[in-house]
């Protein structure tokens, strides 16, 4: 018995150490491109009729899909980049900072001529360059808006937002919201790591700071504690919160499914709504704030790092996710493409609502995104303690550690 | 021992040796190493640049937050007020439990109970304690709302006073069980010709208890103190996927803090001499507990 065991162990080890030498022996008539992106669920079913055009374009390559979050997949890389190794052959990401600093690090692979400038928001791809070159691509995106569900309002005999013309006007008007009953408040507000707080923010300054004053603070032009800054937030932002216009944090998901069954006026999200409710016609809608003359935008991109062992297949793929890919996406709804050669009949009913409201207003990148780093760490809980607190002393040492780790970051670069 | 028993001896415990040496010694010695280096990924060496740098940092220690009694005290202090809050709990529940459970032999099902909390991974916990915790749903809140207690009668994750205590409650919760098993275990240990020479000689209850039953307890007392320390000090899946060490840093602890700086800020040297640090603080305990051990034994 004692020597049945000893050889079974010997067998085992023998055959846990030849098995990669013996596939690696059989030949690859197919080559598999690994992709990592966040989607998942009804998600992915509009992303699934990318993965099988592509597939059917190009009968050599098999498309292997993993869904990854931002910030798990950037906890992976660090370690599997350290050692140049890489667990996809093509990666989607939210963070255009991201790109960059792994770019400086050579851990990209880069990617021009993949694209066509022209074809693309202006100054998308400039974001993605290091050195000159283009180290990734854009890929679909949203608005960074108010939503809200207009059967609420219509049932109620309330305004409907869209048409309310002054900031005072909104906030008698979700005074409204409040007392109506089945409402647990105003505005939603989602939970998790913080992100949908930073929306909140990006919109107000945006709205009551300018598109200067956001442009100012993505770029490190003023400090985010500046006496300006300081003046625009302690008088827009921080009466809403003291009078609680803003609900309890919920799970993302569920506080916009909250929404649509009326129980909040409104919820700043990212428009992907119609990816994951079916929503009768009309009762879908966004507003502008009262003044507000921009609107963010956000965007995933794509990149593929250096050490892919199908280079050539996998910048063809990166191509094709970029312009194709995107008009084909779109088609799920709850996307808007950066790629500008999209036909607006590509996109669903709502979506065309939405591609009217951004033909007629200013686009600027999503802030945290873009800076990305400490900065967006610090920003997404800092935003949760105002919140929970929003008193004048803490807006102040808010802003004093969000321009602490801005500085950080930003000086870093 | 003869040469022919310490060969063999040697070879079966080699297996686990190189493990250990390979997949926990040299990459400790690898992390203290980091930690001298610096973050910027030059790997030139900083010495002790990285520790004085985590004591400036108000994310780790913020002392003057300490002073005023308002959150965010900072990963280090929370961490150590973890471990304030939830050992003796944790200790007591679990000591009264099993007090309880060994009188009643029949109800074995309800020791399985207790220690479902034991066997469900942290990152569920974390999500299921989210909705413990909730206003509108949440069990807990809602029962501080039936009492009419108001300023407990929220979300406790979103706010600063409470987010921290939603989390040590929920791992008191997960960890009675644990306390409960190893104290049941030394319960039945306890000779009961002990406890009937006792009752023999008039001793009461509490007597039998704390002359008795106590000092049988006192070595898994302090098993229970060892485990109960390393797993709070380490404590990230729970926070991660409730808190994220929010709201403003109110429930951030060593465990995530290290996570943040080594694998959200790419600080690797930050991150290896906050896992130094945690090593050292959690060294105490077994060290006086590997001692008291051996003592006893001699």
């Amino acid at each position: 018995m004692k020597k049945l065991v000893i050889w079974l162990v010997i067998l085992s080890v023998i055959g846990f150490f030849t098995s990669p030498i013996m596939a690696q022996g059989q030949k690859e008539d197919v080559v598999t491109l690994r992709m990592i992106a966040p989607w998942a669920d009804k998600e992915f079913e509009g992303f699934r009729p990318v993965i099988e055009k592509f597939e059917a374009e190009n009968p050599g390559i098999k498309i292997e899909y993993r869904t990854g979050k931002p910030e798990d997949v950037a906890t992976i890389l660090s370690t599997q980049f350290s050692v140049k190794k890489s667990p996809a052959d093509i990666i989607d990401t939210a963070w255009p900072w991201y790109i960059v600093q792994e770019a400086e690090k050579g851990n990209l692979l880069p990617v021009d001529g993949a694209v066509n400038y022209a074809d693309f928001r202006e100054g998308s791809l400039d974001q993605l360059k290091v050195d000159g070159k283009l180290y990734g691509v854009t890929g679909i995106g949203g608005l960074t808006i108010p939503e809200f569900n207009a059967s609420l309002y219509r049932e109620n005999n309330l305004t409907d937002p869209r048409n309310v013309q002054s900031v005072e006007g909104i906030m008698d008007l979700m005074r409204k919201v409040q007392k109506l009953p089945n409402v647990k408040a105003a505005v939603g507000t989602g939970g998790g790591v913080g992100w949908t707080n930073t929306s909140v923010i990006e919109t107000w300054i945006l709205t009551f700071g300018g598109r200067k004053m956001y442009m100012d603070l993505l770029e490190g032009k003023i400090a985010w504690n500046s006496a300006d800054v300081k003046q625009v937030l302690r008088s827009s932002l921080l009466p809403w919160l003291q009078e609680g216009f803003f609900g309890e944090p919920e799970e993302v998901s569920i506080v916009t499914e909250n929404m649509w069954r009326k129980q909040y006026g409104f919820f700043v999200g990212g428009t992907t709504d119609s990816l994951r409710f079916n929503n009768p016609p009309g009762d879908y809608a966004v507003f502008l704030l009262p003044g507000q003359k921009d609107i963010v935008m956000w965007t995933d991109y794509w990149f593929i790092p250096a050490y892919t062992e199908h280079p050539e297949e996998a910048k063809k793929l990166l191509a094709f996710l970029a312009t194709e890919g995107q008009s084909i996406q779109v088609k799920g709804g709850g996307r808007i493409a950066t790629y500008t050669n999209v036909p607006l009949s590509n996109y669903p009913e709502q979506e065309q609502m939405i591609m009217g409201v951004v033909g007629k207003n200013g686009i600027v990148p999503d802030m945290d995104d873009t800076i990305g780093g400490k900065f967006q760490t610090v920003m997404w809980d800092q935003l949760k303690l105002l919140w929970s607190e929003p008193t004048d002393s803490t807006l102040n040492s808010v802003l004093d550690t969000i321009e602490s780790a801005a500085k950080e970051t930003l000086t870093s670069k | 021992m003869n040469r022919k028993l310490r060969i063999e001896t040697l070879v079966f415990i080699l297996p686990a040796l190189l493990i250990i040496f390979f997949f926990m010694f040299l990459p400790m010695l690898e992390s203290l190493n980091a930690s001298f280096h610096a973050n910027d990924g030059t790997g030139s060496f900083v010495g002790l640049k990285n520790y004085i740098g985590i004591f400036k940092d108000p994310a780790f220690i913020n002392l003057k937050a300490l002073l005023e009694g308002k959150q965010p005290f900072g990963a280090m202090i929370n961490s150590l007020n973890w471990i304030l809050i939830h050992l003796p709990l944790s200790m007591i529940l679990g000591l009264i439990c099993a007090l309880i459970m060994i009188k009643l032999p029949k109800y074995k099902y309800l020791r399985s109970v207790i220690f479902l909390g034991m066997v469900i991974p942290g990152v569920i916990t974390g999500v299921v304690t989210q909705f413990l915790f909730e206003k509108s749903s949440g069990m807990v809140s809602n029962f501080f709302g039936f009492l009419g207690v108001v300023s407990l009668y929220k979300s406790w994750f979103a706010h600063a006073d409470t987010a921290l205590l939603a989390l040590i409650f929920t791992s008191v919760w997960v960890w009675t069980g644990y306390s409960m098993i190893v104290f049941l275990s030394a319960l039945t240990t306890i000779p009961q010709s002990f406890i009937e020479a006792a009752l023999l000689d008039g001793a009461n209850s509490p007597q039998i208890f704390w002359f008795i039953k106590l000092p049988f307890l006192k070595s898994s007392m302090r098993t229970v103190v060892v485990m109960s320390i390393i797993n709070e000090l380490t404590s990230f899946d729970m926070v991660y996927s409730s808190t994220y060490g929010g709201p403003g840093g109110a429930s951030n602890v060593l465990g995530l803090q290290m996570y943040l700086e080594s694998f959200r800020y790419t600080r690797f040297g930050t991150g290896a001499a906050i896992a130094t640090i945690m090593t050292v603080i959690a060294a105490i305990p077994i060290y006086i507990n590997v001692r008291n051990t051996i003592r006893n034994r001699g």
